[in-house]
């Protein structure tokens, strides 16, 4: 503590006027003369006491008013050790991990909440007027508070943030967006301060740290793990062919260990749990630090859907990544039927040859289906209400009550896809199904080679044309669009390969080529997967989605809700998410996946009471690359030419303001106490 | 402090005595008198209202023996009438030096002599002497200090008013020093020696007296069958305590001195004074008398009229 102004510290010597005032007192007074002096003499006797501890404290007030006046005329100062920056105007931008390797607990609380501590200690820590910006670094890197200079808000953000910790760490693209955040900002000097575990995993290539401008700061938060990490590394159900209505569940256990320690066994036991119960469980020694086991466990009925939490039971600091989830059961497959039109089974000339070993294939990852496959005859008498979709695979135009069926079960939601071949006979299907089909068939035509292109629809191949760019096709349908049909994929010479067209709350497709390799070898491609399962899915419409393993934080795309229904996802805490249709939209997407475990996809119609139907599920684990706790270096700043930040500074805070506030204070209260006791007066009068 | 002499003329001017003219004073019980008037004697005798028979007493006056009883029944029995007598009034006025408060604040109200608390109650004692003597009743005076300072006996004379004007206008005593002794005490009990038959008794003053006990002679006033009335003369000043600041307050009746902010000690002075006028209207009900307090800006007529009205009702204790 310091005085900048000492002189003014002669001003103490104003405590003399309220005790000289306190004096003066006994000057000379009016005299009267009293009959009732009796009773005056025993009310002063009695008042007495108050009276000179009023007196007292009023005195006290007023001698401490004079002298915090005095004081605060002297500028005094402390010095202070600044949390963060060195008390002058800077722009700064925090970037927070908040990767699932933050959850981790060194024993002082989880990393997380040990960065969000720090990073508030530097909101307060900078002057009013200063620029402050927070970026978090789970991937995808975003941004939580935008360059502002609105500290307290700030602040707010900061405090009541959800911060999961769930995601893969994207330090890098943190950086970069935190660099964009503050190009926008006036105030310099500029400071990008960092706050992660800098583990393995988070290794930042220091090419990309910023040349200049900006200093830039690194702080570890938490203590390096002295345990192994356990994880899962993968897991997987089958069902067990040696094992009647049992399914097995494989399942990988790793073990990451803190800096150069040598893998040792670890003893650890694996559990499978369904329903909150534990359905299997196996001890399980990991050696050089990884071990498999296999757990069996009932095989829900077909119509059934569980979630089966495979979990390895180990003391460790990191327990998020202990436990993953798998689907069993196919209450929430697809239904495909598949019309075989020219069934010749256990050849490769027959028709669904190819496309039934490729939708095997397809599995449950990527498309889970309950496949039913029927000749043309039973499938005139097949209920269509139990089919999400109907694969017409060269199938001879259907009868009239049929193509009335078709045309009822699209317009009530349904798909149909209808792939050529040599049994389609262009006018007989233009007369039975013109009103489904989304193209006028002129008949079919010889072609030499013909390589595929995409259509108007760019995202209908999530990957493009990769893996069909090797096809070639001899033959095709002549296909003449109607107004209302979207060309999902189309010929090399423009002519339309793939047509969709809605009707009602259904959708019909129709295939130019066919599905076994009659008109091209289209079939022996690796797009064959893909292109069947997005035909698939475009004719399924929201229905339809993969059981895919997503990571934290990544968008899932679902197809637009038809009109009148909704799509409601719902989170492994059991909280709803509702989707509604939107005119036009063929697609939307679903970003809240900061949590792990199984999702589900619900679909229900607007107007129809009950609850909606589970049509797909999916799976958000954690990133395993988080699981590799070992601290890494931190980057080396003078290797890539950044400016390293000097924290904690002390600086001189006056805090003469204060005792203004305090002299103040004093004034009023000495206001108050002689106006109370002037009012107490007047109120006894 | 003010000079408390002040002419008889001025107790009781023209202005005054028309505004009491109408009024009336009684005795609130039976009272001795030697000449029959307005107010209840305690003898049965000579009247026409028959009261009672009761056995004879040795010593009771034969020619009120009822003969025809007698005669009937061969018993003494004596027959009472109702009597009724005029009254014997005793004004007694405390002439002690704090009386002589005049205050130093507070306005005179219109039709007030004056707000001097000694002359404020000698002008109601001359009013209430002027109705008595008007109605036909004897009238007395007692004016006092630490002693007795000069008696009149009573008397319905026509020229007694004067005689009582004169004893009511004494001036208050300057002597400082009567605190030393207790003074309203030894005065009563003075009193009281002398006043012969019963009857109204009443006393004007500020009551303040270093003995606890000097009200305590009242009891044996009443024990004689005195009506008594206690006015409590104070000043408005007094009683509202309106200084501020500071003061340096003097005893009326000693050399002490006093320096006090006035803010600081009113609301405890107030609450003694409540408490004094509390303690001296009990002590006034449980000694027999009567008690109203006179603030020295009430108009005279006012307190007069609350005395004729019955008791409750005129706020009399």
């Amino acid at each position: 503590m310091g005085l900048e102004t000492p002189l003014a510290l002669l001003g103490l010597l104003g405590v003399l006027i309220p005790l000289l005032l306190h004096r003066m007192r006994n000057r000379e007074l009016p005299h009267v003369v009293l009959p009732t002096f009796a009773l005056l003499t025993r009310a002063v006797k009695k008042t007495q006491h108050k009276r000179a501890f009023t007196d007292l404290v009023l005195l006290l007030l007023r001698i401490g008013i004079v002298a915090l006046a005095a004081l605060s005329l002297a500028t005094p100062y402390v010095r202070s050790q600044l949390r963060f920056g060195d008390g002058r105007l800077t722009s700064v931008v925090l970037v927070i991990d908040d990767s699932l390797s933050m959850s981790r607990s060194d024993g002082s609380g989880a990393l997380i909440e040990q960065a969000r501590s720090r990073a508030l200690e530097v909101a307060r820590a900078l002057p009013e007027g200063s620029e402050l910006a927070v970026v978090l670094a789970g991937k995808p890197a975003r941004v939580l508070v935008p360059l502002t200079r609105d500290l307290s808000a700030v602040q707010h953000t900061l405090e009541r943030a959800a911060l999961p910790a769930v995601r893969a760490t994207d330090l890098g693209e943190a950086i970069e967006l935190a660099l964009r955040q503050q190009s926008r900002g006036l105030v310099t000097p500029r400071r990008l301060l960092v706050l992660s575990d800098f583990a393995r995993h988070a290794a930042l290539d220091p090419k990309l740290l910023p040349q200049k401008a900006t200093a830039l700061s690194f702080e570890r938060v938490g203590a390096p793990p002295r345990k192994p990490n356990l994880f899962i590394a993968e897991a997987h159900a089958s069902p067990d062919p040696t094992r009647p209505r049992e399914t097995s569940i494989a399942v990988e256990v790793r073990a990451s260990f803190a800096g150069d320690a040598r893998p040792e066994d670890v003893e650890a036991r694996v559990e499978v749990e369904i329903d909150g119960k534990v359905a299997s469980g196996l001890p399980v020694t990991l050696e050089r630090g990884a071990a498999k086991v296999v757990l069996h466990v009932p095989t829900p009925i077909a119509e059934d859907t569980r979630e089966a939490r495979v979990r390895v039971v180990a003391d460790d600091d990191l327990p998020a990544d202990n436990q993953t989830s798998i689907v069993l059961g196919h209450a929430d497959a697809l239904a495909l039927l598949l019309v075989n039109g020219d069934p010749r089974p256990a050849t490769r000339a027959d028709e669904l040859y190819y496309a039934a070993r490729a939708l095997a294939l397809l599995g449950d990852t990527q498309l889970a289906m309950r496949v039913q496959t029927v000749d043309p005859l039973s499938f005139e008498r097949t209920d269509l209400r139990s089919s999400d979709v109907v694969v017409l695979a060269n199938v001879a135009a259907p009868s009239s009550a049929l193509a009335a069926r078709l045309l009822e079960f699209v317009r009530a939601g349904g798909g149909v896809i209808i792939a050529a071949g040599s049994r389609i006979e262009a006018a007989r299907y233009n007369a039975q199904l013109s009103a489904l089909l989304p193209s006028h068939i002129r008949g079919s035509a010889r072609a030499e080679n013909l390589r595929f292109a995409l259509g108007a629809r760019g995202d209908f191949l999530s990957d493009g044309l990769a893996g069909l760019r090797e096809a070639r096709s001899q033959e095709r349908l002549l296909l003449e669009p109607a107004p209302s049909a979207e060309v999902l994929l189309a010929f090399e010479d423009g002519a339309p390969a793939l047509l969709a067209r809605s009707l009602g709350d259904g959708r019909s497709l129709l295939f130019a080529s066919t599905l076994d390799a009659d008109y091209g070898d289209l079939p022996l491609r690796p797009g064959y997967l893909a292109l069947l399962a997005a035909m698939i899915r475009e004719a399924a419409g929201p229905i339809a989605t993969a059981r895919t393993h997503y990571a934290p934080g990544e968008r899932v795309s679902l197809p637009a809700p038809r009109p009148g229904s909704f799509v409601e996802v719902r989170a492994p805490d059991g909280n709803s998410t509702r989707i509604g249709s939107q005119a036009g939209a063929t697609g939307t997407g679903f970003d809240a996946t900061d949590a792990l475990g199984m999702f589900e996809i619900r679909v229900g119609q607007s107007d129809a009471p009950g609850p909606a139907k589970l049509r797909a599920t999916f799976i958000v684990e954690a990133p395993r690359e988080e699981s590799e706790l070992s601290p890494a270096e931190l980057p080396k700043l003078e290797a890539a030419g950044g400016q390293a930040a000097a924290n904690d500074v002390s600086v001189h805070v006056p805090f003469s303001p204060w005792l203004w506030l305090v002299a103040f204070a004093l004034v009023c209260a000495e206001g108050v106490l002689r106006a109370r006791r002037r009012s107490a007066l007047r109120l006894s009068t | 402090m003010p000079d408390a002499a002040h002419s008889h003329k001025q107790l009781l001017d023209q202005e005054l005595t028309e505004r009491i003219a109408s009024l009336r004073v009684r005795a609130s019980h039976a009272v001795d008198g030697i000449r029959s008037g307005m107010h209840k004697s305690p003898h049965r005798g000579a009247s026409v209202i028959f009261a009672e028979h009761r056995d004879y007493r040795p010593g009771d006056d034969l020619r009120m023996l009822d003969w025809r009883a007698y005669a009937r029944n061969d018993r003494y029995t004596i027959k009472h009438f109702e009597q009724e007598t005029h009254l014997r009034a005793h004004l007694l006025l405390d002439l002690s030096a704090s009386m002589a408060f005049d205050g130093t604040h507070v306005k005179a109200h219109k039709g007030q002599a004056s707000t001097h608390k000694a002359t404020y109650a000698a002008t109601l004692l001359a009013a209430l002497g002027w109705i008595l003597l008007g109605q036909g009743d004897a009238v007395g005076a007692f004016a006092f200090d630490s002693d007795l300072r000069k008696a009149l006996p009573a008397r319905n004379r026509p020229d007694h008013l004067e005689a009582l004007l004169s004893v009511l206008a004494l001036p208050v005593t300057q002597d400082r020093n009567t605190l030393t002794a207790p003074k309203l005490g030894r005065a009563l009990t003075a009193l009281g020696e002398r006043m012969g038959r019963r009857g109204l008794v009443v006393l004007a003053s500020d009551l303040l007296d270093t003995d606890a006990d000097a009200l305590a002679p009242l009891s044996q006033l009443s024990a004689l069958g005195h009506d008594v009335m206690v006015l409590h003369v104070l000043h408005p000043e007094e009683l509202e305590f309106p200084w501020k600041h500071g003061l340096h307050f003097e005893d009326a009746e000693s050399p002490a001195t006093l320096e006090v902010d006035a803010d600081a000690v009113r609301s405890a002075y107030l609450t003694e004074l409540d408490q004094f006028l509390g303690s001296c209207k009990q002590r006034c009900l449980a000694a027999g008398a009567r008690y109203a307090l006179a603030r020295t800006d009430r108009p005279i007529e006012t307190i007069i009229a609350s005395m004729l009205l019955p008791a409750r009702r005129a706020g009399w204790g």
